[in-house]
C-alpha cells in the first residue's frame, strides 16, 4: 500500500510540474531578466549588492500575486465540476491530492529562486564587491520564499472559502488589503462623526502585508569606497531583526493557513464547483462584508476624486445598494435578486449600519470628549496637520497643549481644512473671526499615541497659545536643507544667530537680494529681526494665521491678481540652507525686506502667483 | 458487492437523493435508469467515491468507498462528460493512469489501441465527442477495473462503435466477472445486456429487480372467452372479442389457469422491458412515460 501511495504522490507531483511548467518557467525567466538587467545597471559596483539587499523588499507584490496564480492553477480543477468529479473519482485521498498540490506550489517558489539566488552569488562573487557574497543571496533566498510561504497559504486558504476563480481572488484580495478597507471604512464613515479624532493608520498597516513588507528592511548595507567617485566599492550588510521577525510571523500565519485549508478541503462539498463559495454558511458574511466596502469605496472614490462632500451619504446609500445586490448575483449567479425579501435584507444591513452611526456619533464612550490626564501623556506633537511644529515635553508645555485641546473642544468648530476657508462665512461667526488648523499628537505612557485635528479660532486664547508654539523658533525652523542631503533644525535664537555668516544668496520668491545684503552684518540683522517676530509669536508657517499682505485690488502691478499672503525668502550659506515664509504681520522681518528694496519688485513679476496657491497645493 | 443504504443528499434545498437503496450484485450488469433529474448522476457520483453522502452508507465488499483509494482502485467510471487535462495525450493520460491504479496493465491498452484506433499523440480535447468517449473507454478498461461504472456510456458513439463496446463490456463481465453499472435515461439501450435493472425517481429507487425475474413474473396474455377468476391482471384491453391482458405470476401458473377455464383461444407472448415497466410502474408517475420513450 505505501508503494501505491507514493507512487500517487510522485504521479500527481510530476502531473503538476509538467502542466504547469509554463507558469513556474516564466517567473524564473523574470527572475533571471530582473537579476540581468540590474547587474548590468550596476556594472561591477558594490550597488548590485545594494540592489540584490533591496530586491527583498521589492518582492512581496511579486509574491502576491505569482502565489495566487500558483494557488488557482494548482487547485483550479476543484472550481471547473468535470475535472473535480472525474480527479476525486480516482483512487487518491484528498490528503494525497493536497499534499501533491502544496509541494509542487512550494517547488514553484523554491526551484525558480534558488536558481536566481546561485547565479547572483555568482556574480557577487564575481564583481567582488560584497564581502559575504553567498549569505547575501542567501537571505534574499529565504526572505523571498517566507513571503511566499505567507502568501501562498493565504492564497489557497482563499481557494478553500470559494467555487470559483473570481471568488477565490476577490477573498485573496480582501484579506490582503482588509485592513487598509477597514480602515477606509472606518475613516470614511465613522470617524468624521467625531469632531477631532483622526483614525490610526499604523495599526491597520501592519495588517496589510503587502505594503507592511514592502515597508521594512530585511539587509542594510554598509559601504567602503574604493574610489572617490563612490561607484566602486565593496560592500559588507547586516540584518536588523524587525522585518525578520514581522516576516516569521507571517511565514507561520501561511504555514497555519495552509493546515485550515487541507481541513476545509477535506470537508469540502464538491458540489460547490462553479459556485461563488464553497459552503453556503459564508453567504451571509459574505454578503454583509462586501455591501459595506462598497459603501465605504462609493463614498470614499466620490469624495476624494469628485470633491462632492456634501453629497457623500448617498453615495453610501448608493453604495450599499449596489454592492447587496451585487454580492446577491455573485452568490447567486443570476441577476434574479430583487424580490421583496433581499430588499428586506437590504433594510436590515442598512438599520445597523446608521445605528451604529448614530451610536458613533452619540459618542456613549466618550472618544470625542477625551483630553488626556497629564500624568498620563509624555510629549505632546504640536503642527498645522503637516509639516514641522512644536515638541512640547515640559509639564507646563504640555499643560498648555491639553489646554488647547479642550478650548478646540469648546469651539467646536466642524471640519479643518474646510472651517479655515470657510471661518469668515461661518454661521456662528459673526464678526468675521479668523479659524485655523492644529493637530495634536500626543505620545502617552505605554507606548500609546493620538492625534487629534482641530479648527480653532485664532484670536482666543487658545489661537494665542498655538502662535506662541508654533512661532517659536524650534517650529519654525524644523527642516533645515543640510548641503550633504541631510536635514537638521534649529533649537533656540542662540543657535538661530550663530548662523550669522556672509550668505551666498538669499532669494524672496525667487529674486534675489543685492550683493550689499548678503555680507555677515546685514545676514545678522536679518537673522535678529526673524529671531524678534519668532518671540512676538508671529512667524506660524500657515497662511491661515495671517492676514494678507495685499488682498485682491491692492497689488499695484495686478489688481486682479489674488490675495498675496506672504513671501517665500531663502537663504543660502555655505553648509545649509533655511527656508521661511514671511507674513505681513512679521513686523521686524517685513521692515528689513522693505529696505531690500525687492519687494515691490516680487509683487510686479509674480502678482498672479500667490502663496494661497501654494498651501492649497501642499 | 456494491452497496447504497439509505444514502440522502442534499443540494440547497433540492433534495437530490432521498433515503436511496440500492444493491448491485457481484458479476450482475445493472442498468439505471430514470428520467433527467431522477439522480442516476449523483448516485453514480457516491458510487464512485466522488460526493460525501449527508447520511447513509456506500459500501464496497463491505468497506467504505468515500476517502477508501483501496476499493476506489478496483472502479473504473466512464463520466457523462469527458475531461482531460487540458494538453493531455492519451498516452500521457495513460501514465497518468499507470501511476495511480497498481492494476493497469499497459499490454491491454496496446491491444485496446489497435481496437479503437485513436492517435496516440494528440491532445484528446481535440477528438471528437465519440472518439473521446473512446478514450475513456481505452483507459479504463485497462485499469482491470472490478466494477465498471458507466454514465450514459454509449451517447456520441455510432452504431457500430456502440456494439464494439459493449461487446468489450460484457467480454470484460464474462472474462473477469466485472460488476457494470450502466445509468441511462433509455430503457431500450440496457434491454440487451442488462441483467439486473433499477429504476429512479425524485432521488428514490421506485423498483429494483434482477430481469430474470420481472420477466418471470409478468406475462401477456391474449384470449378469447372468458377470463378466469384469480388473475392479478396489471392491464386489459380488447379488441372485438380478443382481449389482451398483462398479468403479473409465472406463465406456466397462469397457463394452466386459462387452460381450466377452457377458452375459445389463448396464447401467452413475451414481454419486453418496456411493457413490464409501464404496467409494474403504471400509475406511479407520467413521467416514467419518458424513460421509454
Amino acid at each position: 500500500m505505501k508503494s501505491t501511495a507514493s507512487s500517487s504522490k510522485r504521479t500527481l507531483l510530476r502531473k503538476n510540474l509538467t502542466r504547469f511548467a509554463p507558469l513556474w518557467g516564466m517567473y524564473l525567466m523574470c527572475l533571471l531578466l530582473g537579476l540581468f538587467m540590474l547587474a548590468s545597471d550596476s556594472s561591477p559596483t558594490y550597488w548590485l549588492a545594494h540592489s540584490m539587499a533591496a530586491l527583498i523588499k521589492t518582492m512581496p507584490p511579486i509574491n502576491a500575486g505569482y502565489a495566487l496564480l500558483a494557488a488557482l492553477v494548482l487547485f483550479g480543477d476543484l472550481f471547473n465540476s468535470r475535472m473535480c468529479n472525474a480527479l476525486h473519482a480516482m483512487p487518491v485521498k484528498r490528503s494525497t491530492f493536497y499534499a501533491a498540490n502544496l509541494k509542487a506550489g512550494l517547488l514553484f517558489s523554491l526551484v525558480p529562486t534558488a536558481v536566481m539566488a546561485v547565479i547572483a552569488g555568482v556574480l557577487l562573487n564575481a564583481y567582488c564587491v560584497v564581502v559575504n557574497a553567498w549569505q547575501l543571496a542567501a537571505l534574499w533566498w529565504v526572505g523571498t520564499n517566507l513571503q511566499y510561504l505567507f502568501f501562498f497559504g493565504l492564497a489557497v486558504f482563499s481557494v478553500m472559502l470559494s467555487g470559483s476563480r473570481f471568488a477565490a481572488a476577490v477573498f485573496y484580495g480582501m484579506f490582503n488589503f482588509g485592513s487598509m478597507l477597514a480602515f477606509f471604512l472606518i475613516d470614511s464613515l465613522y470617524t468624521p462623526l467625531l469632531l477631532g479624532v483622526v483614525t490610526p493608520l499604523a495599526p491597520f498597516y501592519w495588517f496589510c502585508p503587502v505594503a507592511k513588507l514592502t515597508d521594512m528592511d530585511y539587509a542594510r548595507t554598509n559601504v567602503e569606497w574604493k574610489n572617490a567617485y563612490q561607484n566602486e566599492g565593496v560592500g559588507s550588510f547586516t540584518v536588523p531583526t524587525e522585518g525578520w521577525v514581522y516576516l516569521a510571523i507571517l511565514a507561520a500565519i501561511g504555514a497555519v493557513l495552509l493546515v485550515l485549508a487541507l481541513v476545509l478541503y477535506r470537508r469540502r462539498q464538491l458540489e460547490c464547483a462553479g459556485d461563488f463559495l464553497s459552503s453556503r454558511k459564508l453567504a451571509p458574511v459574505f454578503l454583509i462584508v462586501f455591501s459595506l466596502l462598497c459603501a465605504s469605496g462609493f463614498y470614499s472614490v466620490f469624495t476624494i476624486f469628485l470633491g462632492y462632500q456634501a453629497n457623500g451619504w448617498v453615495m453610501v446609500a448608493a453604495g450599499l445598494v449596489s454592492g447587496w445586490f451585487a454580492a446577491l448575483m455573485f452568490l447567486r449567479r443570476s441577476t434574479r435578486v430583487f424580490q421583496p425579501v433581499n430588499f428586506l435584507g437590504l433594510a436590515l444591513l442598512a438599520a445597523a449600519l446608521g445605528l451604529s452611526l448614530y451610536a458613533i456619533k452619540v459618542d456613549p464612550l466618550g472618544i470625542e470628549s477625551w483630553v488626556p490626564d497629564a500624568q498620563e501623556v509624555k510629549a505632546v506633537h504640536l503642527d498645522y496637520g503637516y509639516g514641522a511644529g512644536y515638541d512640547a515635553k515640559e509639564p507646563a508645555e504640555i499643560a498648555d497643549m491639553l489646554r488647547i485641546h479642550a478650548l478646540a473642544l469648546e469651539d467646536h468648530l466642524e471640519g479643518t481644512q474646510e472651517a479655515v476657508n470657510t471661518a469668515p462665512i461661518l454661521s456662528d461667526n459673526p464678526e468675521g473671526r479668523r479659524a485655523v488648523p492644529v493637530r495634536l499628537i500626543y505620545h502617552l505612557e505605554g507606548g500609546w499615541t493620538a492625534q487629534r485635528d482641530y479648527t480653532i479660532w485664532l484670536d482666543d486664547e487658545e489661537g494665542d497659545l498655538a502662535k506662541h508654539y508654533l512661532s517659536s523658533i524650534c517650529a519654525v525652523f524644523g527642516n533645515v536643507y543640510e548641503n550633504n542631503g541631510s536635514e537638521s533644525h534649529i533649537a533656540s535664537r542662540e543657535e538661530l544667530l550663530r548662523m550669522a555668516a556672509p550668505a551666498q544668496q538669499i532669494a524672496l520668491d525667487s529674486v534675489n537680494l543685492p550683493e550689499e545684503y548678503l555680507t555677515e552684518e546685514a545676514v545678522r540683522a536679518l537673522l535678529e529681526a526673524i529671531a524678534d517676530d519668532c518671540e512676538a509669536g508671529t512667524t506660524t508657517q500657515h497662511y491661515s494665521y495671517h492676514a494678507p499682505i495685499l488682498s485682491v485690488g491692492e497689488n499695484p502691478s495686478h489688481p486682479d491678481a489674488w490675495d498675496v499672503e506672504g513671501f517665500s525668502l531663502w537663504i543660502d550659506f555655505e553648509n545649509r540652507s533655511i527656508p521661511l515664509t514671511v507674513f505681513g504681520d512679521c513686523e521686524n522681518t517685513m521692515s528689513w525686506l522693505r529696505q531690500t528694496g525687492v519687494m515691490e519688485q516680487v509683487l510686479e513679476k509674480y502678482g498672479h502667483y500667490t502663496l494661497y496657491d501654494w498651501f492649497s497645493i501642499q | 458487492m456494491l452497496e447504497l443504504k439509505n444514502v440522502s443528499k442534499s443540494f440547497g434545498k433540492f433534495k437530490a437523493l432521498d433515503n436511496l437503496t440500492m444493491t448491485i450484485p457481484q458479476g450482475s450488469v445493472y442498468g439505471l435508469v430514470g428520467p433527467n433529474g431522477a439522480g442516476k448522476t449523483t448516485a453514480i457520483r457516491h458510487i464512485t467515491g466522488v460526493y460525501r453522502p449527508d447520511a447513509g452508507e456506500i459500501t464496497m465488499e463491505g468497506l467504505p468507498i468515500f476517502e477508501n483509494p483501496q476499493v476506489k482502485q478496483a472502479i473504473g467510471y466512464i463520466p457523462d462528460e469527458i475531461f482531460y487535462f487540458s494538453s493531455a495525450t492519451l498516452k500521457d493520460m495513460a501514465k497518468f493512469y499507470r501511476g495511480l491504479y497498481p492494476r493497469f496493465d499497459m499490454p491491454l491498452f496496446q491491444r485496446l489501441s489497435e481496437v479503437f484506433q485513436l492517435p496516440m499523440g494528440s491532445p484528446i480535447r481535440r477528438f471528437s465527442k465519440g472518439m473521446q468517449k473512446q478514450a475513456a473507454f481505452q483507459l479504463t478498461l485497462s485499469i482491470r477495473p472490478d466494477v465498471l461504472v458507466l454514465d450514459e456510456p454509449v451517447d456520441g458513439l455510432d452504431p457500430v462503435m456502440r456494439r464494439q463496446v459493449m461487446s468489450l463490456i460484457l467480454a470484460e463481465v464474462a472474462e473477469r466477472n466485472t460488476t457494470v453499472l450502466i445509468s441511462s435515461h433509455n430503457l431500450r439501450e440496457l434491454e440487451d445486456v442488462c441483467d439486473h435493472v433499477g429504476i429512479m425517481n425524485h432521488g428514490k429507487m421506485l423498483l429494483e429487480r434482477s430481469l430474470a425475474d420481472m420477466q418471470g413474473n409478468t406475462v401477456k396474455l391474449q384470449m378469447v372467452g372468458d377470463v378466469p377468476e384469480g388473475l392479478e391482471i396489471l392491464h386489459q384491453s380488447s379488441t372485438g372479442r380478443l382481449q389482451t391482458l398483462v398479468v403479473r405470476g409465472n406463465a406456466r401458473e397462469v397457463e394452466a389457469q386459462v387452460e381450466a377455464s377452457e377458452p375459445m383461444f389463448y396464447d401467452i407472448l413475451p414481454l419486453s422491458l418496456e411493457e413490464i415497466f409501464i404496467y409494474e410502474l403504471g400509475g406511479v408517475n407520467h413521467e416514467i412515460n419518458s424513460i421509454i420513450l
